[in-house]
């Protein structure tokens, strides 16, 4: 009999019950769907992670100020405040740097005109759109001469500019008091949206770093130091560099610790993927489990089949079935079931992907070669778990079935 | 042998051993010839042997000894599949309960041997649907077989059963399960099939009026044929 016979006539059986069929899909079904929308989201959420890597800047390595102890009371991490303008411009002689700019950050009132808000204000280099990888919307950016002037002017993020210039208008050449100090507004950037851990990033004003020290903080030192490697394969090899160079300026004594640390984004990353890596193979043993169940669920009800038509196998024998016909067409019936359950397993775990990424608004997305697997893999329990029902049918004695009741 | 000769079984013996159980001899030495275009009707009482015989001439089963010839081949020692290719392409069966597959429609039963024989569709469904019609049931080709009496049941399985043009058709008691006037029917025109196409006819039935139709009545007793005869009055 040609493949499409078969399929038709394993249809055929599979349609005179349609209730039972579907019920013996049901664990295929729910496996299926499962997987897909266990991958989707693992896929997801790997997708969110990266992006939120690569939003925060390429090749990112953060220094941070380490832990003092005074008076035997540990401070936690970047209490200490150790890091100088001075440490960056040395840390950007570091072969494999590609920028460096310093941090310095504040929550200060901003006012303009008659509107005030409650704000971010951070002051950086002029390498600090490249770092972060951002882009200007408007204006033009801080210049290496407004950094070496001390010059008191600023660019706004997009939820600054709603707050403070809620009619629409242009907000560069307007003047900004941040803590009373006047900044004028030469450049616009543009909107980036929530960090990783939901921070508006758009809630902030830009000014040179030595403007934020000098007039706002007036501190010597600075929050953090931002570097950019020139590759992501660069980024450990850096990372060492720039360690060795800090101890030394910090003067740091073998044995003791270091009073900084630098960080490096793509850990971050790869203990998030990680992560999300386990959670995903704990979920897809899951799924797996139940589609053994579903297996196991098909071969019961093939078994109740065999059994019930068992004159009817006796029948197909006497009219002159060969028993690999008769193995066929059982067998074909588990494929199709198990099949068909896992295609209706792929329609309603996309559907269940859609439906979660319209709800949470996360990232997710169904890989194609997902979808080929889980239908391959639901094909292979319908074999697998199709076999010895299909077996026991294609070596019934002709007489015996015939004469079953 | 001659070719007109289309069942030759020499010395048939059939032994059934179960552990446990004592040793039962179905068959005893059984030697009959049935050549083309005869209506053999076998008679027996129950245990007789007679439907241990038909399964061995059916090659459903095989027998522990002796030979039997199927139009001058010897198929006494065939492995399954090619008893189920000859019992595809040369025989043809009817049961007394028709089985028909339930749930398919009568066509689709009637189609089932040519499946097997590999026919392509367009031809199945043809010959399908003149078989039907030779046995009066053409109108019912797209039934299913709960909405059919039990008389167009059974007309139905004789198309079936000759839908493959066999040599020799089986007929296991296929009155058994029908009214007077439906068993009178069916045997008719098995009848008509012998008188008119040659039919070879290999008929088991317990009713002595349904035997009649028979041209000739063999009766077996404790596994060995008793009488071998030709019917003397055919009941029309």
């Amino acid at each position: 009999m040609s493949l499409f016979a078969v399929v038709n006539l394993a249809l055929h059986a599979l349609l005179r019950n349609v209730s039972r069929s579907l019920l013996t899909m049901l664990g295929i079904i729910i496996g299926v769907s499962a997987v897909i929308i266990t991958i989707a989201i693992g896929v997801g959420a790997q997708n969110f992670v990266q992006q939120q890597i690569t939003g925060l800047g390429s090749n990112l390595l953060v220094i941070v100020p380490g832990s003092v102890t005074q008076v035997g009371v540990r401070t936690g991490a970047g209490g200490a405040s150790t890091l100088t303008p001075a440490d960056g411009l040395s840390v950007a002689s570091v072969p494999g740097v590609a920028a460096v700019s310093p941090i310095v950050s504040l929550h200060t009132q901003v006012i303009a005109g008659g509107n005030n808000w409650q704000t971010t204000v951070t002051g950086v280099a002029p390498t600090f759109t490249f770092i972060r990888a951002w882009s200007l919307e408007r204006g033009s950016f801080l210049s290496q001469s407004d950094t070496n002037a001390i010059a008191k002017v600023c660019v706004l993020g997009q939820t600054v500019i709603s707050n403070l210039f809620p009619d629409g208008n242009s907000p560069i050449g307007k003047t900004v008091l941040i803590t009373n100090v006047p900044f004028t507004v030469i450049g616009t950037l543009s909107a980036k949206g929530q960090s990783g851990i939901g921070q508006d990033q758009d809630d902030t004003v830009l000014i040179p770093y030595t403007s934020a020290m000098e007039r706002l903080t007036g501190l010597t030192t600075v929050n953090i130091i931002l570097v950019s490697a020139l590759t992501a394969d660069d980024v450990p090899v850096v990372q060492n560099r720039i360690t060795n160079i800090l101890k030394q300026r910090h003067r740091i004594v073998l044995g003791s610790s270091n009073d900084f640390n630098v960080r490096n984004l793509q850990d971050i990353a790869q203990t998030a993927a990680a992560t999300t890596g386990a959670l995903q193979a704990l979920l897809a043993g899951v799924a797996a489990v139940s589609l053994i169940v579903g297996g196991i669920g098909i071969m019961n009800i093939m078994l109740v089949s065999v059994t019930e038509r068992t004159r009817e196998i006796g029948l197909r024998m006497s009219l002159g079935a060969r028993s690999q016909v008769i193995l066929e067409q059982f067998l074909t019936e588990s494929i199709v079931l198990s099949v068909l359950g896992g295609i209706i397993g792929v329609l309603i775990g996309v559907i269940g992907v859609i439906a979660i990424a319209l709800i949470t608004g996360w990232p997710v997305a169904v890989p194609p070669q997902a979808v080929v697997l889980a239908v391959a893999f639901s094909a292979a329990v319908g074999i697998f778990f199709g076999y010895y029902p299909a077996r026991k049918a294609a070596h019934l004695n002709p007489i015996d079935a015939l004469h079953a009741e | 042998m001659s070719d007109s000769v289309i069942v030759s079984v020499k010395n048939l013996t059939k032994i059934y051993e179960t552990e446990g159980a004592p040793r039962v001899t179905a068959l005893n030495g059984v030697s009959i010839n049935i050549s083309l275009g005869e209506f053999v009707a076998v008679m027996g009482p129950s245990g007789s042997g007679k439907s241990t015989f038909m399964n061995i001439v059916g090659l459903l089963d095989q027998a522990t000894s002796g030979e039997y010839w199927l139009e001058g081949k010897n198929v006494s020692r065939l492995n399954a599949d090619e008893r189920a290719d000859l019992r595809c392409q040369r025989l043809g069966f009817i049961f007394q309960a028709y089985n028909l597959l339930a749930r398919t429609s009568a066509i689709e039963n009637v189609e089932l041997p040519m499946l097997y024989a590999r026919v392509g569709a367009v031809e199945r469904r043809r010959a399908a649907q003149a078989a039907l019609e030779q046995m009066g049931v053409g109108d019912q080709a797209q039934k299913l077989p709960n909405q059919l009496s039990g008389g167009q049941q059974q007309r139905i399985a004789i198309a079936r059963a000759l839908v493959n043009s066999p040599s020799l058709v089986l007929a296991d008691e296929p009155t058994g399960a029908l009214d007077s006037k439906n068993s009178h029917d069916v045997m008719q025109r098995f009848r008509a099939l012998n008188d008119e196409r040659g039919l070879t006819v290999l008929l088991v039935t317990h009713d002595p009026s349904m035997a009649l139709y028979a041209k000739r009545i063999v009766r077996f007793e404790d596994g060995q044929v008793i009488s071998d005869a030709p019917t003397t009055g055919v009941s029309a």
